[in-house]
């Protein structure tokens, strides 16, 4: 009886250490194929950067998602993103900050929604492809400002995550650099 | 004890599956397309999800029109899936939507 125990352990061990390299395989910070789709079209290609998260603000909870839309042939790209609060507001403009770079642009809403408890706020906006890449590139805490008709909004990130957006997204970017 | 817990893990995984034309028991990762209309070009692409853990509890919207309402599309180029899965722990399904 305890021998057959013993047995069935070590098989679910070797199961387990399997299981586990098969997944450290899979899950590679470098892989960014997982990250961002293409697709041809007749005047470009059109990459999507799938929605990222992280930017939070802890004081009012409320926390922002976004991702990155742009074909080669446009000087700027879209970015879309989803703010989640309790307090309901109209949202002007945002600005992204990092490091001394400051990049702000206009606001303009896709729809509002209610989520549980919070408002769901969808909005558009554009950057230059240019600054997107600066944006990007610096290594320094980024933080992304929402001026609303009720005030302003700081959401910020924590570094460790922002690495790891910096890392996958600059790539990405480079990615179409190359494609253009 | 240890056979009962074993049972029960072995009966959780492989629970939750996702919708894909391919899958695999241990991994899943697959793109498929999954509708194509004749309105031309693209400037827009929005997506939408739904996961699963275990296959005890789903949620999510993976619906074209939470896609397409993402991105503000109105008219619609055409849409891919994306199925993900790893050993049944967790599945997610996606659902792009490229359009204007």
């Amino acid at each position: 009886m305890a021998n057959s125990q013993i047995k069935m352990a070590c098989k679910a061990r070797h199961l387990f250490i399997v299981s586990l390299l098969f997944i450290a395989s899979t899950i590679n910070g470098q892989n960014i194929s997982k990250y961002y789709n293409s697709s041809l079209q007749g005047n470009g290609t059109l990459y999507f950067i799938f929605p990222q998260n992280g930017f939070n603000n802890n004081k009012i909870n409320g926390k922002l998602t976004y991702d990155i839309t742009y074909l080669t042939t446009n000087d700027s790209a879209i970015l879309n993103f989803s703010y989640y609060e309790k307090l309901d507001r109209t949202i002007d403009s945002v600005a992204f900050i990092s490091g001394n770079q400051r990049f702000s642009s206009s606001a303009k809403k896709i729809f509002i929604e209610t989520k549980k408890n919070k408002w769901h706020y969808r909005y558009s906006t554009s950057l230059l492809f240019k600054e997107l890449n600066v944006f990007f590139s610096a290594t320094d805490d980024a933080k992304i400002i929402l001026y609303t008709q009720q005030g302003t909004v700081e959401l910020n990130i924590k570094t460790k995550i922002w690495k790891k957006q910096t890392s996958v997204t600059k790539k990405i970017l480079t990615l179409i650099k190359y494609n253009q | 004890m240890f056979s009962i817990t074993l049972s029960l893990v072995t009966l959780m995984t492989s629970c939750a599956t996702v919708k894909s034309p391919l899958s695999g028991v241990w991994y899943t990762d697959v793109k498929a397309p999954f509708a194509v209309t004749s309105n031309a070009n693209s400037t827009k692409v929005g997506s939408s999800e739904a996961t699963s853990i275990l296959g005890i509890v789903a949620t999510g919207d993976a619906g074209i029109d939470a896609a397409a309402k993402s991105a503000g599309i109105t008219k619609i180029h055409h849409v891919d899936e994306h199925s993900t899965s790893i050993l049944g722990f967790f599945a997610k399904y996606k659902v792009f939507v490229y359009g204007e």
